[in-house]
């Protein structure tokens, strides 16, 4: 008996403890509320008065996980107050979704969206969030996507995918991600015959490129660039509207040219519960704009190979409903 | 060149982040939960200002440490701080059990540094020639490989071999719930958002090793006649002592360093395969675990050969060999710097910097180590009924942070109550870690072969690197057998 009141006793504690981190969490801390009274000046609004939050829902170390820290490193001075970085990693972004979706609507709890969340992922499986659930706050990055060979595949252009006279094998980060799709339909389009074969990120998939494992893969420009320069992979194509300006990547044509209207990259965006006040998510806005546009941002953009995109919420709810009609097309098929 | 790589390495600036990352990440690791990989993106945003050698010493440090700080708690409390240190707890802590935690705790710091300074040697010398070795390795090859780690179940399995390969299969199952690798299909997963992520190794891990330990603990916390663990006289144990064992040295630093150089593997895979070795060769195999020395060096070895030789494919391909190197590019990246094939064209200098900086983090990480075991070592004098509520306290966190998720604390909970009910069953818990590893690796890969192969199965076979895997699994799994029937006949 007494036993049995002990693990008992020791459960009951646990219990009690994993409620209480939950309940914590959820208290915004007032610790720097007075640092932030003395940055306060003119604004007649009175936020922010509390650390701000940035939920990342992909786990740290990640290129989405460094963009969120290069911005709360800066936001904290345009705030006023400290800003922290969450990563709540799982299942293509769509648990910390839509776990967000109940956050305090309060605007101190800011989250990261790829477009993927809410353009292929809901036409994969059911999802409990829509874009209704949610007001954007800015757009900020845009990265194309650009189609390699591996050196050893013998693969330098559409024309000798045709001339193989074999079956290719494609790789992509991740099942249902844009990447994927832009394969996928590539080679619906064109009808090679091909097996799309998915992996658990970027690293893994180049290097199955690498090792000759693969023919095809699929990337971002910052991911490919060393190994383009240095003959390991051969570009075939982006798949843009338009050919990635940069002196790099400027020879690599789009589909569009090669006759594929095929129209993909993965952005990024910020995003707020629908119910936070006007006031709130306007300044939000603005303020963002002003942290995107930091030269210590376009630095780390420059570094990281990523394209600043700053949409407005209007462009990018446009922007969202047309590419996920694009994709349920695809993804129905 | 090597007196210009030498000064721009021995700078006081240098020497301050990397004691420093080495601090944190022994302290980091050794907490339940808490892994280099989280330190490191931590400190990330720290190094913007900093040189970038700096830089990346002090995120050496912090990996490093953090690598030898989980094998603290796995000795003293039976709770492995890191996936890495899983391995050593097996023996580590039979040996704290007997009074010689001081003991357990040096072996493991020498035979880490061993490691460490094996896998730095061997990247220096032949980093390129191992890379494109590396890269040979693609789904095939990853899947024979986590079958062969899978054999190793049988040897942990303890008395009964039956049961050990019941907690694999369950192992197996959790490994499949969320969504499928390939196809993204929710699998076992309910209704419960939260499952869809699939079930993370550190959840399971501390619930299987450390509340099952603590609920086991917990029966006894009101018997106060406990006598408390009699600390051995003699705990000094000198460089020396460790290498009595080298051929286990030897062996496990070679298994951590080919490890550590296939990318996505990672040091919880090799620290188990070293102590299977170990097992296999060793005169005293009764002995493992049931606190034997030799296996803490070989699981020690192992795991910190692998942080000098994940950084091989880094250097020379740009390609991160787990999580920790997977930051550290993020790291370099905001520095401006690439690492891949170019680097190593363009900036010699700079990576012979890394590698030497590599050994230096090695030689700070004795002295600390030595100087943290002491204090370390009073954890063992805490009575029960106290350590055990801190105890409490600090994996509820560990399992939290691991994903900032209350689900994870649950999930950690309901593994330990799974856990001491196994134990009181006499099931053996080791077979269900290694199997959740090792699951993902496996069946992800299988499927990836598959679809190149377009459905035939005899690709495992014809490829050469996997038929030879396969082979040495089989024989592992049915030497035993074979002998004890050859000894009776």
């Amino acid at each position: 008996m007494k036993k049995l009141v002990s693990i008992l006793l020791v459960l009951t504690m646990v219990i009690a403890l994993a409620g209480c981190s939950s309940t914590k969490e959820k208290e915004p801390s007032t610790q720097t509320t007075e640092q932030a009274k003395e940055t306060e000046t003119v604004k007649s609004l009175d936020f922010p008065k509390n650390p701000i939050t940035i939920i990342c829902p992909w786990a740290a170390g990640g290129s989405s996980d460094s963009m969120v820290r290069a911005i709360a490193e800066i936001g904290k001075e345009y705030f006023g107050v400290a800003v922290n970085v969450v990563n709540k990693d799982g299942a293509g972004g769509t648990i910390a979704t839509t776990e967000f979706k109940n956050t305090k609507a309060d605007g101190y709890t800011i989250c990261l969206e790829a477009v993927g969340v809410f353009t292929t992922q809901p036409f994969m499986r059911e999802v409990q969030y829509s874009m209704d659930d949610f007001k954007p706050v800015i757009g900020l990055t845009t990265e194309p996507i650009i189609m390699v060979a591996g050196k050893q595949s013998g693969i330098t252009s559409i024309d000798d995918m045709k001339a193989l006279g074999r079956s290719i094998s494609y790789g992509f980060s991740g099942t249902g991600s844009l990447p994927q799709l832009a394969q996928e339909k590539f080679f619906q389009d064109s009808g090679l015959e091909a097996e799309g074969v998915p992996f658990e990120g970027s690293a893994p998939t180049l290097t199955a490129l690498l090792g000759s494992h693969i023919d095809i893969g699929a990337a971002h420009p910052g991911e490919i660039l060393q190994y383009v320069e240095s003959g390991d992979l051969i570009p075939i194509g982006v798949f843009s509207q338009e050919r990635d300006s940069r002196e790099a990547f400027k020879n690599i044509p789009t589909f569009k040219e090669l006759g594929y209207d095929i129209d993909m990259s993965v952005w990024k965006f910020l995003i707020i519960p629908k119910d936070v006040p006007d006031e709130v998510s306007a300044y939000l806005t603005e303020t963002m704009g002003k942290i995107i546009a930091d030269e210590k941002f376009i630095e780390f953009a420059n570094n990281s190979n990523l394209m600043i995109t700053p949409y407005t919420p209007e462009e990018v709810i446009q922007k969202v409903a047309d590419e996920a009609a694009v994709n349920k097309e695809l993804l129905a098929k | 060149m090597i007196l210009e790589v030498l000064k721009t390495l021995f700078t006081p600036m240098n020497f301050l982040f990397l004691n420093v990352g080495l601090f944190s990440g022994i302290i980091v690791g050794a907490l339940p939960g808490l892994t280099g990989t989280m330190c490191i993106a931590l400190l990330l945003p720290l190094t913007y200002g900093m040189n970038s050698i700096t830089s990346m010493l002090l995120l050496l440090g912090v990996y490093c440490g953090g690598i030898f700080g989980g094998s603290i708690t796995a000795i003293l409390i039976n709770t492995p701080g890191t996936p890495a240190s899983a391995a050593t707890a097996l023996d580590g802590y039979a040996m704290a059990k007997k009074g010689q935690a001081g003991r357990a705790l040096h072996t493991a710091l020498s035979a880490s540094i061993v490691g460490g300074l094996f896998s730095t040697f061997v990247l220096l010398v032949a980093a390129p020639a191992i890379a494109s070795f590396a890269l040979k390795f693609g789904p095939v090859e990853y899947f024979a490989l986590g079958v062969f780690g899978l054999t190793i179940i049988s040897s942990v399995g303890g008395d009964s071999i039956l049961k050990g390969l019941m907690m694999g299969m369950a192992g197996l199952f959790v490994s499949t719930i969320g969504l499928d690798p390939i196809d993204g299909i929710p699998r076992f997963s309910g209704n419960i958002t939260e499952l869809l992520g699939g079930i993370k190794i550190i959840p399971a891990l501390i619930g299987l090793f450390a509340i099952t330990e603590i609920l086991n603990k917990g029966r006894n916390i009101f018997n106060t006649s406990e006598t408390p663990i009699q600390i051995e006289g003699k705990t000094k144990t000198r460089f020396i002592d460790v290498l009595k064992y080298k051929m286990v040295l030897l062996k496990s630093s070679i298994l951590g360093v080919f490890i550590g150089a296939v990318p996505g593997t990672g040091a919880a895979i090799a620290s188990f395969l070293a102590y299977n070795e170990a097992k296999r060769t060793s005169k005293t195999p009764e002995e493992f675990g049931r606190g034997s020395e030799e296996a803490v060096v070989a699981s020690e070895a192992a795991n910190n050969a692998v942080t000098g030789a994940t950084l091989i494919p880094l250097l020379t391909l740009g390609i991160p060999g787990d999580t920790n190197t997977a930051v550290l590019i993020g790291a370099l990246t905001m520095q401006g710097i690439i690492p891949g094939p170019q680097l190593f064209v363009e900036q010699r200098s700079w990576v012979y910097a890394i590698m030497f900086g590599l050994i230096l983090v090695n030689l700070f990480m004795y002295v600390q180590g030595k100087f943290l075991i002491k204090s370390f070592i009073n954890v063992t004098k805490v009575p029960s009924n106290v350590m055990i509520p801190v105890l409490i306290v600090l994996c509820v966190i560990g399992a939290y942070a691991v994903n900032n998720n209350t689900f994870d604390a649950l999930l950690m909970i309901i593994f330990g109550i799974f856990g001491y009910l196994m134990l009181k069953l006499k099931f053996p818990l080791t077979p269900m870690v290694i199997a959740i590893v090792l699951g993902p690796m496996v069946e992800s890969n299988m499927r990836r072969a598959l679809i190149l192969s377009k459905g035939s199965w005899s690709i495992f076979v014809t490829r050469p690197i996997s038929c030879v895997f396969l082979i040495i699994a089989v024989l592992m799994l049915f030497l035993p057998l074979i002998k004890k029937y050859l000894i009776r006949s």
